[in-house]
């Protein structure tokens, strides 16, 4: 079942003089293994409204549904917190176990599993993340090198099998190495697991090789929901609102100025290439 | 009128205490005043550990680092040098010292003596020169990631720097506060000729530097101009680097026999020249079309 | 979303009381302390009360502010006062009903106890309002520099209490975060005894530590970067200077001081 947004607003320290509006009616669905790309500039309401998706924030107005479950239940949370599995930014800041195994138990703990059930899935979720049990689960997390740390902060939301997973700018601060092997990471949980993903993302062209809709936040509201072509086709609201452009679309627009006539818009750069390619061999 | 080397590095060895490995292994380099130089490498190239031996904030263990001549190893010499060379980190938070802005600008020329209504003078100019003026009373941790850089920047300038290192300073903004911060930088190069360093893994935003120095695994491998080191694309795939994605895109056209510029690093000047190409294309085919019927 | 904790609650504005050099109202308000445990007669509590309004109204701050600084104060000031009323002995006895039982000595004692409690919060209330957090580092760090002599830290301190004031919203920030990111993987903060409570901080603790002393790192590497090399050879870009209503202030409590304690001899 999907996570359904239902008109959903959201105001920090409503009715004080400090109020601040973060969200006004946002609606939207999120389907079962679908890769959701939410983008938008800085203040936009992207945190706020990525909070909500496991009940970490309440919504002012609106509901929020996941697999049916309404996140403003309180007795409903726990379960929710296990389906919607979060990653926040530098999430390598939320260690604190003396071993890596125990700080990837955490989350299986907290939801009440057997001793056996949370070694076998902390192991699980450790390969999967590229970090060998053998070598990592008894070290000492504050020992790891940096990409590690986060990898192991990452196993620690996978151990909990999450059916959602809802990453906030998962690869921000790593080299361009460390960017490719989460994003590779993050794609192949969704191809093979069948794990929907929620991804804010500043890196337009990450988002736009990776997810099936977009999500376009501009000032708390929803701006647009759709596939990237049909987002990225709005290249001059997008600009405007502060946003880039992948640069597969930015190198089409510079074209055109140009007085090339090019017919559909582009987004990602293998496209591009082939594209351009071709023109020139006919 | 050649221009005088600012920062001399002479076969750098430098290993931290309790570690195996060694940091940085012969590495020898000079920057010249009023360059703007960008030092790229993977995490763990040492390229960090090399851009604090240019404050002295470490010592080489072998080898020597000249700050406008003066040997950082020389403790006489440590406070001149980190006024004339000074330098911004990667994290925004961990460098504001005080709770409002022009406090915080004003900490570096406290720290140096200088005289109250001079401090002031000078915090309102720096403030000035990274565009703050208006948050000079606010609060410090209120402000976004670029402004907090920013600031930092500021604080910097108040000292009257020669250098400005930038150790990954835009690692953690958004690309807004990252192009802030850039164009800040620029600026400063090109209207003030600070000599800047910026220490980054983004090839993108080396493309507006003089030269470029690939550190991997500690060494120095490559050195010249971003158009000549995206250009030796298989020292950068060793390197654990990423040409820029205009770069690869010319290159495999390129191969594919477009006929695009070799100089074309960014969006616009690769647009530009395959509007060229393209535009001079049907004549060259009409050529051979005709060419055929007259056989 | 942390709300903007301003600490000691400055309210930024340019009365003469803002203008007044930190140290003249950090002494003063030891100056007031005194005079608030020097009244011993009811009536002559009116003087100091005066001297309350009077201080508001120089530092034009609202009157709510008054109530808002006592708030927090409220069952306390009301604990005390009844606490007051039925522990101390006396004679003269005003009211006897059942076990209760309050003497004119009880009553005095309990009004007096409350009335200083009510003068001493509201009063230096005056003094966060006025002073913003680094004038008040700065005031503290003048008045103990001659302590330097003897080897006080004093410089130390002063740079202490800067940067942990500059660090409190950040670490609040992330301590917020801290605490979301761990309530992601289910971690509970609510339920459970004493003990199970303070066990479910370290997931929190352990990180918020661990950053803090990264933090704390870099700080230094970027102070050293700076220029930073302690006290010796600083300079301020904001110097304390005292003007004339310094000299003002000081004569006014004093004269209050003199005033209560003359009065307090007259035989009544």
């Amino acid at each position: 079942m999907p996570i359904s947004i239902e008109k959903l607003s959201h105001t920090y320290m409503p009715g004080s003089a400090l109020a601040y509006p973060a969200l006004s009616d946002i609606d939207m669905t999120i389907g079962d293994g679908e890769f959701l790309g939410v983008i938008g500039h800085t203040g936009s309401g992207k945190s706020t409204m990525i909070q909500h998706l496991n009940g970490l924030l309440q919504p002012t107005e609106g509901r929020v549904l996941v697999d049916g479950l309404d996140t403003r239940d309180k007795k409903l949370r726990k379960k929710i917190r296990s389906l919607v599995g979060m990653v926040f930014q530098y999430p390598e800041y939320q260690l604190f176990e003396e071993t890596v195994e125990k700080d990837v138990s955490f989350g299986p703990k907290n939801m009440g599993l057997d001793d056996d059930d949370i070694h076998e899935r902390a192991f699980e979720a450790l390969t999967l993340v590229g970090l060998p049990p053998e070598r990592f689960a008894a070290q000492s997390p504050f020992e790891l090198s940096g990409g590690e740390k986060r990898r192991a902060a990452l196993a620690g939301i996978l151990a909990m099998r999450p059916k959602y997973l809802v990453l906030d700018e998962p690869m921000a601060g790593l080299d361009p190495r460390g960017r490719a092997e989460i994003l590779s990471l993050v794609e192949s949980l969704r191809s093979e697991n069948g794990t929907g993903i929620v991804m804010v993302s500043h890196s337009m062209d990450d988002v736009a090789m990776y997810a099936d809709r977009i999500a376009v936040l501009d000032q708390g509201a929803l701006f647009l929901v759709d596939t990237p072509e049909n987002v990225f086709a709005h290249g001059e609201e997008l600009l405007k609102m502060g946003l880039d452009l992948p640069q597969a679309t930015r190198l089409v627009r510079a074209l055109r100025l140009r007085g090339m006539t090019i017919g559909r818009d582009y987004y990602r750069m293998d496209e591009l290439q082939d594209a351009l390619i071709r023109r020139w061999n006919a | 009128m050649a221009a005088e080397t600012i920062i001399q590095l002479v076969n750098i060895g430098f290993q931290y205490a309790g570690s195996e490995r060694r940091a940085l292994e012969d590495v020898s380099l000079s920057i010249k005043k009023g360059e703007i130089v960008a030092i790229v490498g993977h995490n763990g190239s040492g390229k960090s550990t090399l851009c604090k031996l240019f404050n002295a904030l470490l010592l080489p263990c072998e080898g020597s680092v000249a700050v406008d001549g003066m040997d950082t190893a020389d403790e006489q010499n440590t406070l001149e040098i980190r006024r004339r060379v000074g330098m911004v980190f990667q994290n925004p938070d961990n460098q504001l010292v005080t709770t409002i802005v022009e406090e915080d600008v004003g900490f570096g020329p406290e720290n140096l003596g200088v005289p109250p209504a001079e401090i002031r003078k000078r915090v309102d100019a720096a403030l000035g020169e990274v565009d703050m003026r208006d948050y000079a009373e606010k609060a410090s941790h209120a402000l976004s990631g670029g402004q907090k850089q920013r600031v930092a920047i500021a604080g910097m300038l108040a000292m009257q720097p020669e250098v400005l290192v930038l150790d990954e300073a835009t690692a953690m903004l958004d690309p807004k506060g990252r192009g802030e911060v850039l164009s800040t930088v620029t600026r400063l190069n090109r209207e003030r000729g600070m000599t800047v360093v910026m220490i980054t893994q983004f090839m993108e935003e080396t493309l507006g530097c003089d030269r470029v120095f690939v550190l991997s695994d500690g060494r120095l491998v490559m050195e010249g101009t971003p158009h000549e080191v995206f250009n030796e694309r298989e020292l950068l795939e060793k390197s654990r680097l990423d040409a820029p994605a205009y770069v690869k895109l010319r290159d495999e056209l390129l191969a594919a026999g477009l006929p695009v510029s070799r100089d074309a690093m960014d969006c616009e000047s690769l647009a530009d020249s395959l509007a060229d190409a393209f535009a001079e294309k049907p004549a060259a085919h009409k050529k051979e079309t005709k060419h055929a019927d007259q056989h | 979303m942390t709300a903007n904790i301003t600490l000691g609650q400055f309210l930024p504005g340019d009365s003469c009381v803002h203008r007044l050099d930190p140290r003249t109202k950090i002494l003063l308000m030891v100056v007031y302390i005194v005079i608030v445990f020097v009244v011993k007669t009811l009536w002559v509590f009116a003087l100091p009360s005066l001297l309350l309004v009077f201080m508001f109204a120089m530092a034009r701050v609202p009157g709510s502010y008054f109530f808002s600084s006592l708030k927090p104060m409220r069952w306390l000031l009301l604990f005390m006062f009844v606490i007051n009323l039925f522990a101390t002995s006396g004679e003269t006895v005003l009211l006897h009903w059942w076990i209760v039982r309050i003497t004119k000595e009880a009553l005095l004692q309990a009004v007096f106890f409350t009335l200083r409690l009510v003068l001493l919060v509201a009063g230096t209330s005056v003094l966060t309002l006025t002073t913003s957090p680094i004038m008040l580092t700065d005031g503290l760090e003048k008045l103990m520099s001659p302590l330097r002599k003897i080897h006080f830290p004093a410089h130390e301190l002063a740079m202490m209490m800067t940067i942990a004031l500059r660090f409190i919203p950040t670490l609040m920030e992330e301590t917020d975060r801290i605490q979301k990111a761990q309530m992601a993987r289910g971690a509970d903060f609510e339920s459970g005894n004493l003990v199970q409570r303070a066990k479910s901080m370290i997931p929190i603790l352990v990180p918020l530590f661990v950053s803090a002393f990264r933090r704390a790192d870099e700080l230094a590497m970027a102070m050293e970067s700076r220029c930073y090399h302690g006290g010796e050879g600083r300079t301020r870009m904001r110097e304390l200077h005292f003007h004339a209503g310094d000299l003002v202030a000081s004569v006014v409590l004093c004269a209050v001081l003199i005033g209560i304690e003359i009065l307090e001899r007259v035989p009544l």
